[in-house]
């Protein structure tokens, strides 16, 4: 029972992270560039490596523990440069409009 | 003949080129076609035509050899000072050719990418204050979503049009 709930939380996480990156590829096509679309890209690969990261659920258990422990700290580390950049965006986009 | 002190204007043809884009023009020459307001010297022009001043007389001639400006005065001329004398106070250009000067820029710095900015410019009222609102409004656009450089250029080019407008 446990092990399903795992496998089902980590289904959904890569279900929603694939609309992500649908959602982010096609937005892409509206932001050639500027401050936005500069970004974008590197927002879409950091989906990417979140998503293949969410993938190797299955196979965890069957991991060393120091494989396991780098693979989560990568993960976390894309975390946080996602929610800077993010963040960055944000506060870009609002410096913009209140000019 | 022509010098960095001659005042140029667009000619009824010149105001058609600036919407249908015709003729196969440089950038330099559209953007002196865009900018030839019937009041400013030509000399005026030459950082944002974008090339040498001595080399303005020699664009300016080609876009009076193809008969879309002409030395502001004379006949051919469609702008201000083409005015019959007398006329009461000086003519300012209509706001549909306020408005398809800066469709013309928005549309030469932006190439394919200057939809959304001539969407805004489109949908804005005709009166200047107007337009200078769609203009802010379609530079911060570009300037998230195109580009920042471009952005900058666009919105220095209409505040020109549009100051030339108003003077």
């Amino acid at each position: 029972m446990s092990f399903d709930l795992i496998g089902l939380v980590g289904l959904a996480a890569v279900i929603v992270m694939l609309v992500n990156l649908v959602m982010a590829i096609v937005l892409k096509s509206q932001l050639s560039g500027g401050m936005v679309g500069k970004r974008w890209n590197i927002l879409i690969v950091l989906v990417v490596m979140f998503m293949a990261g969410y993938l190797i659920l299955p196979f965890l258990n069957r991991m060393p523990i120091e494989t396991l422990r780098a693979i989560v700290s990568f993960i976390f580390l894309g975390g946080a440069i996602y929610v800077l950049i993010t963040i960055r965006l944000i506060y870009g986009i609002i410096r913009e409009l209140s000019s | 003949m022509a010098d960095l002190q001659t005042v140029f204007a667009k000619t009824p043809a010149g105001l058609g080129e600036v919407q249908a884009k015709a003729h196969a023009l440089s950038r330099p020459q559209r953007n002196l076609l865009i900018l030839a307001d019937g009041k400013s010297p030509l000399g005026n022009f030459a950082r944002m035509v974008g090339g040498a001043p001595e080399e303005l007389v020699g664009i300016a001639q080609s876009l009076v050899a193809l008969g879309l400006i002409a030395p502001a005065g004379s006949a051919a001329a469609s702008g201000p000072a083409s005015r019959p004398p007398g006329a009461a106070g000086p003519a300012k250009p209509g706001g549909e050719a306020l408005r398809a000067s800066l469709v013309a820029l928005a549309e030469d710095t932006f190439g394919g990418k200057a939809g959304k900015v001539v969407e805004k410019l489109n949908a804005a009222g005709a009166h200047p204050a107007e337009l200078l609102s769609a203009v802010e409004s379609g530079a911060k656009l570009a300037k998230l979503t195109i580009d920042e450089a471009k952005a900058a250029a666009f919105l220095a080019g209409a505040k020109k049009i549009l100051e030339g407008a108003a003077r």
